[in-house]
């Protein structure tokens, strides 16, 4: 239901202007039903604003009624006319003109459609005030109160650019890996490492032995060194060394492990026949 | 009475001339004014065309209709800045249209446009080019609490404002400070695009100031709640700079400029057209990159800018900030300049902490150390610095960041202990096998001698 706002201020006492020979009377808030029934009404009086905040809901525009007289209470006929409202938090400002209803007379009166346009996007509280002006009699400003425009949904204005810091954003890394319990690790180490230790014990046993390291000693340890070396080339490889210097090393390595397998084989064959 | 209007008239022209005396544009000195009649402009403007000649400008005033008068040759401009004082110029030259100008601008050129309630369509068409929509025609400012009320008849159409925004890089700290300024603007007010980042308003209307007829008869009635072009809405003067860095100041009167308003009771208007003539011009708050770097967080300050980094990596990243005005070139502090790392979307943004600035340098170093993205692939960094009144700066580089290679994840993990364990017992036991292999030897004496029959 569409409820129109009146906000006419009666005013008992006549308040003058602030400056110049503008003065303001009669000013008047005022909500009401559609059906005439009244919601709420204020009269204002300077230097005093409104007593409470009216809640203006966005189906009840919001009228100002007031009067304006020169200082000999003649009516007077202004040539700015303004009911100028001001967003208390954004500082935003709208003035709205009010027309002339009879001679000194004036009325401001915002109907739905106009609502809608002016603050259904900026809810909140506005701070109202009247701002007369007259070529002949100067300018003045009249602070009426503030008023709470209810209703509308604060819409953000399209991606508008704003020169200024950005908010800053920080990259989340991925967690690391969790890993199992050093102590499965350790137990499944001691499981792999014990089929060595049998089969030593195992070849103990049946009289596998190195009697014969005695015997062919220089040409048969250094084959067995530069084999170890092999291995000791394939575990740097694995811990850091390239590729290419891995495959130089071994083939520099390979020449006297040739040469050393040679002569150690051929003693082994020679010390069996 | 005589002494004190010679006095005021003295403090104004000061104003205007002492703190500026030495300030030089970093773009050029090529200065072209035109106006309607040179010998009234020169009359009209000598405070403000003498402050102009003492910053070292080459001005060069000339009639609007002047058929002589071109932007370009070329392709190359022929000035620097270009103050338009005259706003009823229909045309300007011979042919210069609206497209010269904004080639102008487009190149580097600054300019002040300054308009009045006789504003052509010239201006008005080249105004909406950057946003900035001037009232209809036979409007004024008019404000019937905050006039100039002196002998000069103003109709309360030479309106004192005050309302400045707070920009501190086009206005200077004394009208900063200045809590209650008093700028005589006698013009045409205008509507400004508040989307548009590049446009800024810096002096609008007070709550009591509206744009309207000044002619009551003419003046139209208005219906109720229709809204009127009054208070923050209104503007006087607003400033527009370009991706280009080229600025253009638009000012609704021409007036502003003149001797009559900068000389009247308890202007600032002498301070006010200094600080937007040195800021349109390019005499002050000019940033500049003066260099920029990054490397590895590890590796010494001198060393090579790498080809690419890897994911994870720490990266430390420099750059150099210069800020000109007062004729030289200075550090330029701020606490807000960003480091962004960018592929497609930024990964990061960073604010970048400034190092010790010594006394007598002339740039300010802003550092970060950064751990970048563990995401490989082509990014950008980029500084991408822009505030109300400063040139913008904007550098940034493509890197590669590369994934780990095989020898860089984590290794010799506590779960691959086993592993590890099972390649070396292949290993030795290869070895054992070869030892046994090589220096086993049979059995002794029981097995080897034959049975005895």
């Amino acid at each position: 239901m569409r409820m129109l706002v009146v906000l006419g201020v009666l005013a008992g006492a006549l308040s003058s202007l602030v400056n110049g020979a503008v003065v303001v009377t009669n000013v008047k808030v005022r909500v009401m039903e559609r059906t005439g029934d009244k919601i709420f009404e204020q009269s204002v009086e300077q230097p005093n604003t409104l007593e409470s905040v009216p809640k203006v809901k966005a189906s009840t525009p919001l009228v100002v009624t007031f009067s304006a007289q020169d200082q000999e209470g003649k009516a007077l006929r202004l040539d700015q006319a303004m009911v100028n409202l001001q967003h208390t938090e954004t500082k935003a400002e709208l003035a709205l003109a009010a027309r002339a209803v009879t001679e000194g007379s004036y009325k401001m009166d915002i109907t739905r459609k106009d609502f809608r346009r002016h603050f259904a996007a900026a809810p909140g509280q506005y701070h109202v005030a009247l701002v007369l002006g007259s070529f002949k009699n100067g300018g003045a400003e009249f602070e009426v109160g503030n008023i709470e425009m209810a209703g509308g949904n604060k819409t953000q204005r399209p991606t508008s650019v704003t020169y200024g810091p950005k908010s800053e954003i920080h990259h989340r890394f991925s967690e690391p890996q969790q890993m199992p319990n050093i102590i499965v690790s350790l137990t499944f180490t001691a499981l792999t490492v014990a089929p060595l230790v049998v089969l030593l014990q195992t070849w103990t046993g049946l009289g596998v032995n190195i009697n014969g390291l005695r015997r062919e000693m220089a040409g048969s340890v250094v084959f067995m060194a530069l084999i170890a070396a092999y291995m000791g080339l394939a575990v740097a490889y694995w811990v850091g060394l390239k590729l290419f210097p891995t495959l130089a090393y071994a083939l520099a390595l390979a020449l006297p492990t040739y040469l050393a397998g040679q002569h150690a084989l051929s003693k082994r064959i020679e010390s069996k026949t | 009475m005589r002494l004190g209007a010679l006095l005021r008239t003295w403090l104004a022209f000061s104003s205007i001339c002492l703190p500026s005396a030495s300030a030089r544009s970093v773009t050029g000195d090529r200065l072209l004014v035109l106006v309607p009649a040179v010998e009234a402009a020169i009359h009209d403007y000598s405070i403000f065309l003498d402050s102009l000649k003492r910053r070292g400008f080459e001005v060069s005033i000339r009639d609007a209709a002047n058929s002589s008068i071109v932007l370009h040759i070329d392709g190359d401009r022929l000035y620097d800045h270009v103050a338009l004082l005259a706003p009823a110029a229909k045309r300007f030259g011979a042919a210069l249209s609206i497209h010269d100008f904004i080639h102008f601008v487009n190149t580097g050129g600054n300019m002040i446009v300054a308009a009045s309630a006789a504003l052509s369509d010239f201006h008005r068409r080249l105004a909406a080019q950057f946003g900035v929509e001037f009232d209809k025609h036979g409007t004024a400012v008019i404000d019937h609490s905050h006039y100039l009320s002196s002998k000069v008849s103003s109709n309360h159409t030479i309106v004192a404002a005050s309302r400045l925004s707070h920009i501190p890089a086009v206005l200077s700290p004394p009208l900063l400070a200045d809590e209650h300024p008093t700028i005589y603007f006698e013009g045409i007010a205008h509507n400004y695009d508040s989307q548009i980042p590049l446009l800024a308003p810096l002096l609008t209307g007070s709550r009591s100031t509206y744009s309207g007829s000044s002619v009551a008869v003419d003046r139209p009635s208005l219906k109720s709640t229709q809204a009127q072009l009054s208070g923050r809405s209104l503007g006087l003067v607003s400033i527009f700079q370009s991706r280009s860095n080229a600025r253009v100041v638009f000012s609704g009167s021409s007036a502003l400029f003149s001797d009559a308003l900068v000389g009247a009771e308890h202007s600032t208007n002498g301070l006010f057209i200094n600080d937007i003539s040195q800021w349109a011009f390019q005499e002050k708050s000019v940033l500049r990159e003066v260099d920029h770097r990054h490397r590895l967080a590890s590796a010494a300050p001198s060393s090579l800018q790498p080809d690419h980094y890897r994911v994870s990596n720490v990266i430390n990243y420099e750059i150099d900030l210069s800020v000109y005005y007062e004729n030289k070139w200075h550090p330029y502090i701020a606490d807000d300049v960003q480091f962004e790392a960018t592929m497609l979307d930024p990964y990061l943004r960073l604010t970048l902490n400034r190092t010790q600035v010594p006394k007598s340098a002339t740039v300010a170093t802003y550092h970060g150390d950064i751990k970048l993205p563990d995401r490989y692939g082509t990014f950008t960094f980029s500084v991408n610095y822009k505030r109300a009144g400063f040139s913008s700066i904007n550098v940034h580089d493509t890197v590669a960041i590369w994934p780990l290679r095989h020898d860089e994840y984590p290794r010799f993990l506590s779960a691959a202990y086993p592993y590890y364990a099972g390649s070396f017992v292949m290993v030795a036991g290869f070895l054992a096998l070869c030892a046994a292999w090589l220096w086993n030897t049979g059995p002794t004496s029981k097995s080897s001698k034959p049975k005895s029959s």
